[in-house]
């Protein structure tokens, strides 16, 4: 129950934000048709929440229906060993307690430092990270988001955001690292 | 300082902590390690990893979806007006069903909106007889909205109206049209206006009374663009109870 100006405006203010929209839903989605299906899914949710939205940030605001539509998706038609996996409470594993080399720049797979990206490497390791660090890696370093904006979006408190973020790195950081250093 | 140097990439270090980071990074050749490779990742990240675009085929699949979901639209009223034909209609309707619980205004222009607007008086009346008027109660919005953030698909807007004499008492998940929608509650702390005494004992108030009682609350919503689609109030306390749903309600 839109008029016609209500949705000239919509898409005046929302549409052009559907690349992020999609780039984020093929994110955490991993595939290319669920990925069209939950960004038209999302649009559809955004204009009808459209009159709730205050005019702050289109894209934040598209992104976070859009994220939120993607776990709805995933969590209705996947494995649900995909869904939560916020498990922040053990992102602490051993290694970050002090591995071994850690501290010693030579040997820390942490410290290896990417001259240039094997792309198609770097891409699949992205999509092997746990959604809850994709998630916040994408809309940092794909979508340029502020923590302020991804703390917005993913529904966590910046803290979380964060320790996430950098998790995401050390992650990402060492499977590179590991896989480099079999291919070498 | 692993943190600091996560926030440095970020670009969301003030330059008195970026300065206390450099000062740590000429010192320390591990944490200078771990600055230069995330740096690295990041850039690499940026640079290699792919960033989707949408295509053409897909653009046009959410306008067409978009215009469909459109297409019907009722001869639509704007808001202030259509508030006050509301409260015209539901002060009437109301005066026979809700006596006893107080006044309920509902939507009474199109039909499923008036189906909705009863389904969410309804609502609101079971949580006052359960006693069960908010799920979290607190007048600070900063809880209350991470609160709905958890519990619905999109985290609605909480309105901050304590200034203009609304103050909010907390939020309540309702189910309407089988969705879960937030409900945000304010109370108003100050008596009764005036006009509100006009109303002969035992009888529900003139669509006038309510508009001169309700208009100011519903106002300051409405100016916060809240999507007002009912409001009860509780004539026997001193506090009136608003509901406020934001988000969709559409059929």
């Amino acid at each position: 129950m839109t008029d016609p100006e209500t949705l000239r405006a919509f898409e005046a203010s929302v549409l052009p934000h559907l690349d992020a929209a999609y780039n984020l839903a093929r994110w955490l989605t991993r595939s290319p048709d669920d990925a069209e299906d939950v960004v038209q899914e999302a649009c559809l949710r955004a204009l009808r929440y459209y009159r709730s939205f205050h005019g702050e940030s289109a894209r934040t605001w598209l992104l976070t229906i859009v994220r939120n539509t993607c776990f709805t998706w995933l969590r209705n038609n996947r494995d649900r060993q995909e869904v939560p996996l916020f498990d922040d409470d053990h992102a602490d594993d051993p290694e970050d307690a002090g591995g071994p080399g850690y501290g010693s720049p030579g040997n820390d797979p942490e410290t290896l430092v990417i001259q240039s990206a094997d792309r198609a490497l770097l891409n699949r390791l992205i999509g092997e990270l746990p959604l809850a660090f994709r998630e916040v890696l994408v809309l940092r370093e794909l979508e340029d988001l502020s923590y302020k904006e991804i703390a917005e979006v993913a529904a966590v408190p910046i803290g979380t955001v964060m320790s996430r973020l950098s998790r995401a790195r050390r992650l990402l950081q060492r499977a590179y690292a590991a896989q480099a250093r079999k291919g070498a | 300082m692993r943190g600091l140097v996560d926030e440095a990439i970020d670009g969301e270090l003030d330059s008195a902590r970026r300065q206390a980071l450099e000062r740590h990074l000429q010192g320390c050749p591990s944490c200078r390690a771990a600055h230069e490779a995330q740096t690295a990742l990041s850039a690499a990240v940026r640079s290699s990893a792919d960033r989707f675009t949408a295509s053409e085929a897909l653009r046009s699949r959410v306008r067409t979806a978009l215009a469909e979901a459109t297409a019907p639209a009722p001869a639509g009223a704007r808001w202030p007006r259509r508030l006050w034909t509301w409260l015209g209609a539901g002060s009437a309707a109301a005066g026979a069903a809700m006596l006893a619980a107080g006044i309920a205004l509902f939507l009474a222009v199109p039909s499923a909106q008036d189906r909705l607007g009863q389904e969410l008086v309804a609502a609101h009346v079971r949580s006052l007889m359960a006693d069960h008027l908010a799920d979290v109660r607190s007048s600070d919005r900063h809880t209350v909205k991470p609160w709905f953030n958890g519990r619905l698909d999109l985290s609605p807007p909480v309105a901050d109206l304590a200034a203009e004499g609304y103050p909010l008492i907390g939020g309540r998940l309702d189910y309407l049209d089988q969705r879960p929608v937030a409900a945000q509650l304010l109370a108003q702390r100050r008596r009764l206006p005036v006009a509100a005494k006009h109303v002969p004992a035992g009888r529900a108030g003139t669509a006038l009374d309510e508009e001169t009682v309700l208009g100011e609350a519903l106002g300051a919503l409405i100016a916060a663009r809240f999507e007002v689609l009912a409001c009860r109030q509780e004539r026997s306390e001193i506090e009136d109870a608003f509901v406020a749903l934001t988000g969709s309600t559409e059929a």
